[in-house]
């Protein structure tokens, strides 16, 4: 990611803990987003569901860091982990549509965040406007061509 | 006319534009836009091949993705391929191709003998004839005659690509009907794609055309792969797709159809209208449908002698019959084309009418027996067929869901599908595998009465045109044969790719480099600045650090040394990280583990194994309790994505506990300082928490801060030495690299790669699972069975180790082995017995510089029984001898790990 992001990886079973879907999102101030759906506010905070228990949550690093602190004593004791993922990916900016849809074959819209395939990797992808953005993990940071 | 070139005509040739190529080695002229075949055809070319079984003088006789006969092998800088389709082959100046399956040449076959002892080479030979008295006797025979073509000795040099297209609508064929579809669907608004294998499609507005692109097959959720001029393959989604792929005409078998000159009558028309050529310069045309006598009329209209037009029909429309009257063509109503004659290309026929037989004299034959609809997309789509007894075809019937039929209508055709007279064995229905009628009723008269067990018996539909030609008629033939109600019989099942398609295509971007992505350290430029030399581990990881005059194994012996001695620097960062958390966590890896996780303390570490269903090791690593309570689980390497996945499904389809887990191996990269000196390296970092051996004892975990950076250490040894695992964020691996060769300097310490790990971990009979482990090996076998034997509660694979074949007094179990020789025993190699059968084999062998001898682990039958016996070791012919030791060489009271 860039420097100018932090990332944490919210880690909660909400389906088997119902009440602590409400709590989180009252903490984070939004709703915990559907797979495909991208949440993002006025403040350069993005949600991305990740996996079935799994969440991303994106931002500015002060901002990332008060989350990581009130869902942590939020959490706390529950099966749930919460960690900083920051340094696990590699982001690609400013993609336009038919970048993302040529490597992946996957066409992304506005408002839309995707689990994606790029050279037999795994990669996240969001889409705010025009622009996409990848998320590679670290260690596959060369498979893309873009 | 020149040659077999007209003057007139000739849409898809440009005559100002002349092109050189070379066939066989001979030199030739053509167009540009000429096919290879049409080229071939208007240098008067008439044998292209040799069939594959007789060897029999083959021509051209399609104009398209049907052709059977014209195979080439085409030259293509160093390499070639084999197999093209001389149809689908657009020519360039330059081209070289030349024919497959003849020797020493296409004129003068060698096999060609094989058509003169024809007796002996009826359907399903190979299974009556190679039996006796070992088929492995005749195997170097058929392996040096089976297949069409060299597969070239280079690696395929072209650059392919792949790429994806989404779409509302695709569009398969850009004829009439497909034109129609995709302009509609473009005018409403939805995104079209349109492909087709020829050039020439008209320009839609909102349509992306893709030409010289051919549908190779569709799979689930609308997925289709289209070849785009055999060079990108496109993986195309869309929500809709309508196939409009036209029809294909049929052959009629008769007597010596095979012989050049032989053509379908659609071929004729498309080489004489596009191309401007001619197959002949006078022919006949045997056909049993009205498209085909209007086919036979513009070919004598365009100048071409058409002597007869031979039909079995008993009445065809007066209209056609005064056309063609009035172009001066013979008619034969009621007839049919008896044999053909010639010798390497067709000289004359013999007609059979009401009135006799007749012999005419020509140099060509169209033939036209009727027309299927090109529906092998649908069928592969899943969609069926109907028989249609006007057209004689199988018509696609019913819906599917996303797939629209848009083909033809059916054309009324006589039903005729051989002729009856002559002899059977010369009526060719599949002509690259020389399939006949003789063949069919030959199979059936062995009992092989289904479509599928035809194909299989008599190789029918099996060549490279995938039986666009032969499969329905010989299911028809199979059909009247057997006495089944015609139509009853389709054509056996149509499989993906349609047309020939090199592997080269389908791997497209998933070849070299790309084909398994590689995966870089998060120091990696740390690691080349210290002289790595890199090797692929599933990582690109260190083996080691070449000094000058060093060897990889003088590198690696050097490393080892330095890591017993004083201290060493390893990249440990692809280890598996897995958090798991949540109340049931210790209840949960419980039943993942041997071992007992549950029990374990807050900062503290313990070792595990874990097993597969069968009772079989698929993992082992160390697991850790956090001081929050949650674990961490570091599974090897090579099974941390697998790790998570098993965990995920246990979690969701087998034990739904309350319990998650969170894969973080990205995040953090891993530094281990090894060796007796490694505490006071890491001591002048400036902890901040208790370093000593009291305060941080082994198999321990801390978390707090490092050189200024936020740590997690854990206390484990894969080298036997006082070891620490430093966890710490990705990015800051190469700053911390730095810091520790700085802080280490003092104690010469020395970065070591993976061999030297080796070594250490070889001294000290540490496994590692998949190289001293087998797909039988379980805990005993380790010498872990007390773990198994204390614990109380059920695991993974527990019931499988209560197996009789799991307690069996011969099974192999892990021993150390000492060299006898002097030399390091070979990996692989076999521990022979006094019976000569193999009791067992070596799993890891190194030079141990420390030891000063060749030692080695190894799975041996009884081992654990046999410590200090002399065995030999056989590898390749040669031999060791080596003695029976415990697993561990080096400092078995384990006194180094805890100083």
């Amino acid at each position: 990611m860039t420097s100018d992001f932090r990332i944490i990886q919210l880690t909660v079973d909400t389906d088997r803990h119902a009440h602590l879907n409400q709590a989180i999102e009252d903490s984070l101030g939004h709703p915990l987003p559907e797979f495909n759906q991208l949440y993002s506010d006025d403040n350069g905070s993005l949600a991305i569901r990740k996996g079935r228990c799994d969440w991303l949550l994106i931002g500015p690093p002060t901002e990332v860091s008060a989350r990581h602190e009130d869902l942590h004593k939020l959490l706390s004791g529950a099966a749930a982990v919460i960690s900083d993922v920051s340094d696990s990916f590699v982001a690609f900016e400013n993609l336009d549509r038919d970048s993302v849809v040529f490597w992946s074959g996957v066409e992304l819209r506005n408002g839309q965040a995707k689990l994606l395939r790029i050279r037999q990797t795994s990669v996240v992808a969001f889409c705010i406007g025009d622009q996409s953005t990848v998320l590679v993990p670290r260690s596959y940071q060369t498979i893309p061509g873009f | 006319m020149t040659g077999f070139r007209l003057p007139q005509n000739g849409d898809r040739i440009d005559r100002r534009k002349p092109m050189g190529f070379s066939f066989n080695g001979a030199h030739y002229s053509g167009f540009y836009g000429d096919t290879l075949a049409s080229a071939l055809l208007a240098n008067g070319v008439q044998i292209v091949g040799r069939s594959f079984k007789l060897h029999r003088p083959r021509g051209i006789i399609g104009a398209g993705c049907e052709e059977t006969n014209a195979l080439v092998q085409l030259v293509r800088g160093s390499s070639s391929i084999p197999n093209v389709q001389a149809t689908m082959i657009e020519l360039e100046d330059g081209l070289v191709a030349h024919s497959v399956n003849a020797w020493p040449s296409l004129k003068w076959d060698i096999a060609s003998l094989n058509n003169r002892l024809r007796g002996l080479f009826s359907a399903g030979f190979y299974y009556k004839t190679f039996i006796w008295p070992n088929w492995h006797w005749f195997e170097w025979l058929i392996r040096r005659a089976a297949g069409l073509g060299k597969v070239p000795a280079i690696p395929d040099a072209r650059d392919y690509a792949a790429r994806y297209v989404n779409c509302d609508l695709l569009v398969v064929g850009a004829g009439i009907k497909g034109l129609a579809a995709a302009k509609n669907a473009s005018k409403n608004g939805k995104s079209v794609v349109l492909v087709d294998m020829n050039t020439g499609t008209p320009k839609l507005p909102g349509v992306s055309v893709y030409e010289k692109t051919t549908a190779l097959g569709i799979w689930d959720h609308n997925l289709v792969l289209a070849a785009l001029d055999d060079q990108m393959l496109l993986r195309i989604r869309a929500d809709r797709i309508i196939l409009a792929t036209g029809k294909q005409e049929r052959c009629i078998a008769f007597a010596n159809n095979d012989l050049p000159g032989v053509m379908l009558a659609g071929a004729i028309k498309t080489y004489l209208l596009d191309y401007a050529v001619s197959p002949g310069h006078s022919g006949i045309f045997f056909v049993n449908n009205d498209l085909g006598w209007r086919t036979a009329i513009e070919v004598a209209l365009s100048g071409v002698m058409v002597q007869a037009i031979v039909d079995p029909r008993s009445s065809v429309a007066p209209d056609l019959v005064r056309k063609a009257t009035a172009c001066g063509i013979s008619l034969f109503v009621g007839s049919h084309v008896q044999t053909a004659h010639g010798r390497g290309r067709v000289q004359s026929v013999t007609v059979c009418h009401p009135d006799g037989l007749s012999r005419i004299a020509c140099d060509f034959i169209g033939v036209s027996g009727g027309w299927n609809p090109v529906s092998q997309l649908w069928t592969m789509a899943g969609g069926q067929t109907r028989f249609d007894e006007r057209s004689q075809s199988f018509q696609p019937d019913g819906r599917l869901p996303y797939v629209e039929w848009a083909g033809p209508e059916p054309v009324v055709a006589g039903p005729i599908w051989y002729v009856s007279e002559g002899d059977d064995k010369s009526k060719f229905v599949d002509f690259q595998t020389d399939v006949t009628v003789g063949d069919i009723k030959l199979a059936v008269r062995e009992n092989y009465r289904s479509v599928e067990h035809l194909k299989r018996y008599t190789v029918l539909g099996m060549g490279v045109d995938q039986g666009k030609l032969g499969s329905v008629p010989g299911a028809m033939i199979l059909a009247d044969t057997i006495g089944a109600q015609r139509g009853s019989l389709n054509a056996s099942k149509v499989r993906p790719p349609f047309v020939p398609t090199s592997f080269g295509l389908l791997g497209a971007d998933m070849r070299g480099e790309a084909f398994r992505p590689r995966r870089y350290l998060p120091a990696h430029e740390w690691h080349q600045r210290q002289g790595a030399l890199f090797e692929d581990f599933g990582w690109e990881r260190p083996s080691a650090y070449l000094r000058e005059n060093e060897d990889l194994h003088s590198a690696a012996q050097r490393e080892a040394k330095s890591v017993r001695k004083s201290v060493g620097l390893l990249d440990g960062s692809p280890l598996g990280k897995i958090l798991v958390a949540g109340p049931d966590a210790g209840a949960f890896l419980d039943r993942v583990y041997v071992g007992t996780p549950s029990t374990l303390k807050p900062g503290r570490i313990r070792y595990g194994l874990v097993l597969n269903e069968n009772g079989t090791i698929v993992d082992d690593g160390v697991y850790a309790r956090l001081n929050n309570g949650n674990f961490l689980l570091s599974p090897s390497s090579a099974f941390a994505q697998k790790m998570t996945q098993l965990l995920e499904d246990l979690l969701q389809c087998e034990w739904p506990m309350d319990v998650v887990v969170q894969d973080v191996t990205e995040q953090f990269a891993v530094w281990t300082v090894a060796g007796p000196k490694a505490r006071d390296v890491l001591e002048a970092l400036q902890p901040d928490f208790d370093f000593s051996r009291e305060g941080f004892p082994h198999l321990s975990v801390r978390e707090g801060r490092l050189s200024d950076t936020a740590v997690r250490i854990q206390r484990v040894s894969f080298s036997g030495e006082l070891s620490y695992e430093i966890q710490l964020p990705a990015g800051q691996a190469n700053r911390i690299g730095d810091a520790l060769l700085q802080a280490g300097k003092r104690f010469d310490i020395v970065p070591y790669g993976i061999e030297a790990l080796e070594i250490l971990r070889i001294e000290k009979g540490y496994i590692h699972v998949g190289t001293d482990t087998d797909s039988e090996t379980q805990p005993a076998d380790i010498g872990f069975g007390g773990a198994i034997a204390k614990k109380q509660s059920d695991f993974l694979g527990r019931r499988s180790l209560m197996r009789r074949s799991s307690n069996l007094p011969n099974r192999k179990q892990l021993v150390g082995l000492t060299s006898l020789c002097g030399t390091t025993l070979p990996v692989g190699g076999h521990v022979r017995g006094d019976n000569g059968c193999s009791q067992g084999f070596v799993t890891s062998s190194v030079h141990s510089p420390t030891l000063g001898r060749g030692i080695a682990l190894a799975l041996i039958e009884q081992g654990q029984r046999r410590l200090g016996e002399v065995i030999e070791v056989v590898s390749l012919g040669s031999k060791w001898r080596a003695e029976i030791s415990e697993t561990v060489s080096y400092d078995r009271e384990g006194m180094c790990i805890d100083i």
